[in-house]
């Protein structure tokens, strides 16, 4: 049986061996599909703690990269026996690092949190410019748009998407999170974005707020 | 045994022993060529 | 003395009275100037990196119009060398970006190549890490040669044509420049351009031992690269300058940072303390868990660059032991009103210019704003921060 309690310590503490080991066991098993769920279900509340741990100043970006690996393979590993039925009821997000930015390492622990947290995220990758954007927003209706970037240039840039976003007619229609080192109050009104985050977690249950 | 491809001070010091007494850091007075060279290799191993 | 002379002597003489922790006649102004310089004079970032004419045209255009005290470094990059060996990471030159990190083009070593590397760090650039991040040079023989050639003439023609730059900043508008090189902590090179800094914090948990002795194997290579760099410049009155960018200090955990960065950085800072080099830091992110470790560098000897912080904190544990500079939100110079800027300005000087050892700058090299801020700025430090 899967110690769900051990799991998400595991999760929370980083411990890839003790979930290697759980995974490698019930892989073995047929019919392991409740447990496999389960198995996830702890990976996605451990991400939750690791977060908390960030906040708490125990974990740093370090730690959160490595914790979105784990919970990385952890997912590659399960995949073929998860089968249909993970949930994603959280809403969608489309998420992209901006237009003359090519950093993405915050944007990628974004995403891991806000997968965990429940969400469909639909990842454009880095340097993506307003027009793709744009589209991506008119064919997947998501709720909320995710602009990440480091550069004081990408802060232009994340202008001209929320410009792009409403030229096109899809302001009212998204709710639009920008993340990034650069990013304050100032520069969030001055971007028309809605809300604002430097730290991934704080950005996820804003997010949260916004579909709960 | 395998070429050097960077003369090592110590190798520097074994030819010209009037050098022993400057810092190893300081192969450059000996061989401005060498590390320029150097200086180039490891730029281009930036970026 | 002609006044052109002149000025470039006072200006010098302010800058390092400042590094030296003391009070000069004011505050002086660094010019913390990237790729602005190339929008300032209306060019892309790209056009520079080709026409080098270009980038020295940019930074006459600084010298003349900012008020200033000394620039920093020539932003420009050597284009000509990155295409004699095509550089799959110069990837900028076409997409008009500016130039920055990328995951995606770091990740060219493997793990299980840390004993290689450490066995001998230079041997492996040349064989592994060059050919992997230059497609002429992964070419046969002689194509590769030639291009290695070629490669070497454009970067010597480069120094030569920036050390032109300096001169012309020197002669016609008595400007200064601070660095002579740069050089950047082993740590942060390998996680930067070897592995990707996805895969360092990997490699933290999953092959320490690996990780930290190539760290301590290049740390020579680096000392070696600053000293040449160095020496390389005209011999000059004051200590030679060179930049250190820090990267990934403070992402990590403390006692990470305790085993992987802080040995090798001593060691490279006291180093160049004891060649009466000083070295300027810049200290991305925040730094406040660290800064009693700083206070352990050698005095006097270096300029700490800070990005974030507590002004007060930072001149309170710091003042008998660096120069300080940075702090000024590079965003307020892009998006704030000519008022909030001055604002922001009259605050750092309050705090930090008391007693000297400060110099005043933006919290990280410019890749944008707007002149009339930046100017407005400028002029009012050089006027509010006169020491009586």
């Amino acid at each position: 049986m899967v110690d769900s309690k051990v799991l998400i310590q595991a999760m929370s503490d980083l411990d890839e061996d003790v979930l290697n080991k759980a995974i490698d066991e019930v892989l073995s098993k047929d019919d392991n599909a409740a447990e496999v769920q389960e198995i996830v279900k702890a990976c996605q509340q451990g991400m939750t703690l690791v977060g908390e741990r960030y906040d708490s100043g125990e974990y740093f970006i370090g730690d959160l990269v490595f914790a979105g690996e784990v919970l990385q393979n952890v997912m590659d590993k399960l995949k073929p026996a998860l089968g249909t039925g993970s949930s994603a009821k959280g809403g969608k997000v489309v998420l992209a690092t901006v237009f003359g930015d090519l950093h993405d390492i915050g944007k990628n622990i974004f995403r891991s949190m806000v997968e965990a947290a429940g969400f469909e995220v639909i990842d454009l990758g880095i340097n993506v410019p307003v027009n793709q954007i744009v589209d991506k927003v008119k064919e997947v209706n998501p709720d909320i748009v995710g602009l990440s970037g480091v550069l004081t240039l990408a802060l232009d840039s994340m202008k001209e998407t929320v410009h792009g976003l409403a030229e096109a007619g899809l302001r009212n229609s998204v709710k639009v999170i920008i993340g990034g080192v650069p990013v304050n109050e100032v520069v969030c009104k001055s971007i028309g974005a809605d809300g604002f985050s430097t730290n991934a977690a704080e950005g996820v249950k804003i997010c949260q707020r916004w579909v709960g | 045994m395998e070429e050097q491809l960077l003369i090592s001070w110590s190798d520097i010091v074994k030819e010209h022993p009037e050098l022993a007494d400057k810092d190893p850091a300081m192969a450059m007075s000996w061989d401005i060529g060498q590390e320029m060279i150097f200086a180039y290799v490891t730029f281009l191993a930036l970026f | 003395m002609s006044e052109v002379a002149n000025l470039y002597q006072e200006r010098l003489d302010r800058v390092f009275k400042a590094f030296n922790l003391e009070q000069p006649d004011r505050v002086p102004v660094l010019g913390t100037y990237g790729s602005w310089c190339a929008e300032f004079a209306g060019y892309t970032d790209a056009e520079t990196n080709w026409d080098i004419e270009k980038g020295g045209k940019a930074m006459m255009k600084v010298a003349s119009e900012i008020p200033l005290d000394m620039v920093h470094n020539y932003f420009g990059r050597p284009g000509g060398v990155y295409q004699a060996l095509g550089s799959k990471a110069f990837h900028y030159l076409s997409d008009s970006t500016v130039a920055q990190y990328s995951d995606e083009h770091a990740q060219i070593m493997t793990a299980d190549e840390y004993p290689e590397f450490a066995k001998d760090p230079f041997r492996f650039l040349v064989e592994k890490i060059l050919p992997r991040k230059y497609a002429e040079l992964a070419k046969p023989s002689p194509i590769k040669d030639l291009a290695f050639a070629k490669g070497a003439m454009k970067f010597g023609m480069f120094g030569a044509q920036s050390g032109g730059i300096v001169g012309a900043l020197a002669t016609q508008y008595g400007m200064p420049m601070l660095f002579d090189g740069v050089i950047l902590h082993p740590m942060d090179w390998i996680a930067d351009f070897f592995r990707g800094i996805k895969n360092a914090f990997m490699d933290i948990r999953r092959c320490p031992n690996d990780f930290l002795a190539a760290i301590e194997a290049f740390t020579p290579l680096i000392i070696r690269l600053g000293m040449g760099q160095a020496l390389m410049t005209p011999p000059r009155q004051y200590p030679k300058v060179l930049e250190l960018p820090i990267h990934l200090p403070t992402m990590l955990k403390t006692s990470d940072f305790d085993k992987f960065f802080w040995p090798a950085f001593k060691t490279i800072m006291e180093f160049f303390a004891s060649q009466n080099i000083n070295v300027v830091p810049i200290y991305e992110g925040d730094w406040s868990r660290y800064y009693d470790h700083l206070q352990e560098l050698p005095a006097k000897k270096s300029m700490g660059w800070f990005e974030y912080g507590d002004p007060k904190v930072i001149k309170e544990k710091l003042k008998d032991i660096m120069c300080i500079s940075g702090l000024y939100p590079a965003t307020l110079l892009q998006f704030g009103t000519k008022e909030e800027c001055i604002a922001k300005a009259k605050e750092l000087v309050d705090i930090l210019a008391p007693g000297g050892g400060y110099v005043f700058g933006t919290d990280k090299e410019l890749i944008t704003g707007k002149a009339e801020n930046i100017i407005a700025v400028n002029k009012f430090v050089m006027e509010y921060g006169v020491y009586k």
